[in-house]
């Protein structure tokens, strides 16, 4: 019954006027994300930060959790008509979804593709509100050792899982764990790393690192080749988007397949929508009648990773909330906004900030009624947003970010700081350096280097303590084995053509 | 017809491609690039598609860029060492302030050597499209930094309003050479645009020429 009142003060939460208000602009602008090729969720949500600074905490999560998983929504369009994926999560889409397109049917492809987002995005809501209070009551009882365990199972998981480079995904996340020493350390009042420099013994602003990392870099990178305007002359009406009862009887198991795979793909720390998305693609094409009608354009082929990828969405959810390890990118931006607020994400957050946290949860399901009804009638709309060209967007998007980031705290270094950063994160990206890692370091540093000297400090020393308990003897297990698998296999293929 | 979906390829796109070494690059798949494998094999028109192919392409040709990259990281790696050994000890018993930055240290400077002596052993590519792009997309990027910094130095002697301005308008004037028209109204209109979410909307103080505006 607890879960119950739970829900209902959620919803009372979320549903006052300005909240709702909020809410809806996230799930648009994260559409709007969606939909544009050359911005994604991550630019979204690091940008919005800043705007939303000065609003209280639960409504400026429940905009940036919006963005998040409205983009899920608005990838597909492209996918389908252009067979240009807006982002990373929605590039198996097209693979059906275009095909779909070219043989005269991109109404209900696109209609499905709302739908099964629609499903499985409320599917994962419902069971992040199940088992997030589970898990946040048996995390309650973790000491530093897990703490710092989980940290850094979180962060080996991400380089390991999420990264077609494993050595640079870890390169990346020890430069961020660096930059997170950077300042007054809080345990000792000694300065690190501050070259005398009076702002940095402050640290390094997480909003100028995680605003340059991703929005100005991303800019940088598309600045090189200006792209090519996409268009296309499609116009749809609400009736032509349904699917029909063939579509619904070929999709239903696709959708709900696609939901639980990203679902629970989702809540691995490093596996994200793009993930959850390619598996349950396979796995839909493993467990199909017609398996080579894969790729000529099946209705399965959209539900399935269309499902999946919002469902990774809600499931992401879940490790942040409950254990404050963030799993990708555009969480770790999330969980530094979080902590920014003033709220630490973790097992207390639900007894600390219950009305947070069932307000968010509450918000994600009318959410999730907002963006199909976005998607389904005014899906003419965002087609032809997709006139809007790069050439228009660029600007805009840099002056916000400056901005952005100078108005957080009227501070022109953190400009600096969002340049130095930009400038990185270019670097970074042309030689095939994972940004997320150096983010997910930066938020969880500061968290695993409290736990892992409080830990030490309680066991006079010994290491040991990490591996005797329990629960963080298996997630230290679980994080060895994460990070040697890469490290076995480059040894292993050292002597032909090792590819780090 | 459909356009490149590829945001990345830089400008190198005239430039020729390696082939796309398909039965190379199998030999260092971890479960994740297996899984997508499997599925992109359904898939014949992402076969070509760029998006996939160009990571194992990069793991290929970035040789030099790699061993500097390294050597940069080692360096980088001495100077956390140092500094965190001259770090004061713990007051108390326990790891004192320099404790997780002596030993982030001596981890990247492990992962740099393994990066240099992988790097090392690997044979180069047989044609190798440079990392980054020609000359022209390079002046863009740079541009664009320069505009940035310029606009970070000069915010507080110009005021938010003109610099605002006159960056966009070199954004849109210079950086994409677009035609007057264009560049004056997307400047005016971004300029109002931030000016009422940042000052009006959200009541942030945004600074002002010594002209007062």
């Amino acid at each position: 019954m607890e879960l119950f009142q739970n829900i209902v003060l959620g919803f009372q939460i979320a549903s006052s006027w300005e909240n709702l208000f909020f809410c809806f602009l996230g799930t648009l602008l994260g559409t709007l994300i969606g939909v544009l090729p050359g911005i994604g969720p991550t630019t979204g949500v690091a940008i919005l930060i800043p705007i939303t600074f000065g609003m209280n905490a639960t409504t400026a999560i429940i905009t940036m959790a919006g963005v998040y998983y409205g983009a899920m929504y608005g990838g597909s369009t492209t996918s389908i008509l252009l067979n240009v994926p807006g982002e990373s999560s929605s590039v198996m889409t097209t693979l059906d979804g275009y095909q779909m397109a070219r043989n005269g049917r991109p109404g209900p492809a696109l209609g499905m593709a709302a739908l099964a987002s629609f499903i499985a995005g409320t599917f994962a809501v419902l069971m992040l509100t199940l088992i997030a209070p589970i898990l946040a009551d048996f995390a309650v009882s973790f000491g530093p050792p897990e703490y710092f365990a989980l940290t850094f199972m979180g962060l080996t998981m991400v380089t390991s899982l999420g990264g077609e480079a494993p050595l640079k995904g870890i390169i990346s996340a020890a430069l961020g764990i660096l930059i997170a020493c950077v300042g007054i350390d809080a345990q000792s009042g000694v300065g690190r790393f501050t070259f005398d420099n009076l702002y940095l013994l402050d640290g390094v602003g997480f909003i100028g690192v995680a605003v340059g990392l991703f929005a100005l870099s991303e800019v940088l990178v598309n600045i090189e080749a200006p792209m090519q305007q996409i268009f296309t002359a499609a116009r749809f009406n609400l009736r032509s988007l349904f699917p029909n009862l063939q579509d619904w009887k070929d999709s239903l198991g696709a959708i709900w397949r696609g939901s639980v795979i990203g679902f629970f793909v989702g809540t691995l720390p490093g596996a994200g929508a793009t993930i959850a998305s390619f598996m349950a693609y396979a796995a839909e094409k493993k467990c199909s009648k017609h398996p080579e009608k894969f790729g000529t354009g099946v209705i399965e082929g959209v539900a399935a990773p269309e499902g999946a990828n919002n469902s990774a969405a809600g499931g992401a959810m879940v490790p942040l909330l409950t254990l404050g390890i963030p799993g990708s990118g555009t969480t770790a931006i999330l969980m530094g906004a979080l902590l920014i607020h003033g709220l630490r994400p973790g097992p207390l957050l639900f007894s600390a900030h219950p009305d947070f946290v069932w307000g968010l949860i509450a918000s994600m399901y009318i959410g999730n009624v907002m963006l199909i009804i976005q998607n389904m009638p005014m899906i003419g709309l965002w087609v032809r947003l997709l006139k809007v060209p790069y050439k228009i967007l660029m600007p805009i998007i840099i002056t916000i970010s400056a901005v952005g980031v100078f108005a957080t705290d009227g501070n022109i270094f953190d400009v600096w700081i969002m340049f130095f950063f930009g400038l990185i994160g270019y670097l970074m990206r042309k030689l095939n350096y994972p940004a997320a890692p150096m983010v997910l370091g930066l938020v969880l540093g500061p968290m695993m280097e409290m736990a892992l000297r409080q830990s030490l400090t309680l066991s006079y020393g010994n290491v040991g303590v990490f591996f005797t308990r329990p629960i963080s003897g298996i997630l230290m297990v679980v994080a060895l084995l994460s990070l040697s698998a890469p490290l076995l296999r480059l040894l292993k293929n050292r002597h032909t053509a090792p590819l780090p | 017809m459909i356009p490149k979906p590829d945001k990345k390829a830089a400008g190198s796109d005239s430039r020729p491609r390696p082939p796309t070494g398909d039965g190379r690059p199998a030999r260092g798949l971890d479960g994740i690039s297996m899984i997508r494998r499997c599925a992109i094999q359904a898939a014949d028109p992402l076969l070509t598609d760029p998006v996939f192919t160009r990571a194992n392409i990069k793991r290929l040709i970035m040789k030099k860029a790699d061993l500097i990259t390294g050597c940069i990281l080692l360096v980088l790696s001495g100077f956390v060492i140092r500094e965190s050994w001259l770090m004061p000890p713990s007051a108390t018993f326990g790891p004192g302030p320099g404790f997780l930055p002596l030993w982030m240290g001596v981890i990247l400077a492990g992962l740099a050597v393994i990066l240099l002596l992988t790097t090392w052993g690997r044979r180069a590519a047989p044609e190798e499209p440079p990392v980054f792009p020609g000359r022209k997309a390079l002046t863009a990027v740079g541009l664009v930094l320069l505009g940035l910094a310029l606009y970070t130095v000069l915010m507080a002697p110009l005021g938010f309003l003109a610099n605002t301005l006159l960056f966009v308008a070199f954004l849109m004037g210079v950086v994409q050479r677009e035609k007057f028209k264009v560049t004056a109204g997307v400047a005016v209109l971004t300029t109002a645009g931030l000016y009422i979410v940042f000052h009006v909307l959200l009541g942030i103080t945004l600074p002002r020429s010594p002209l007062g505006f």
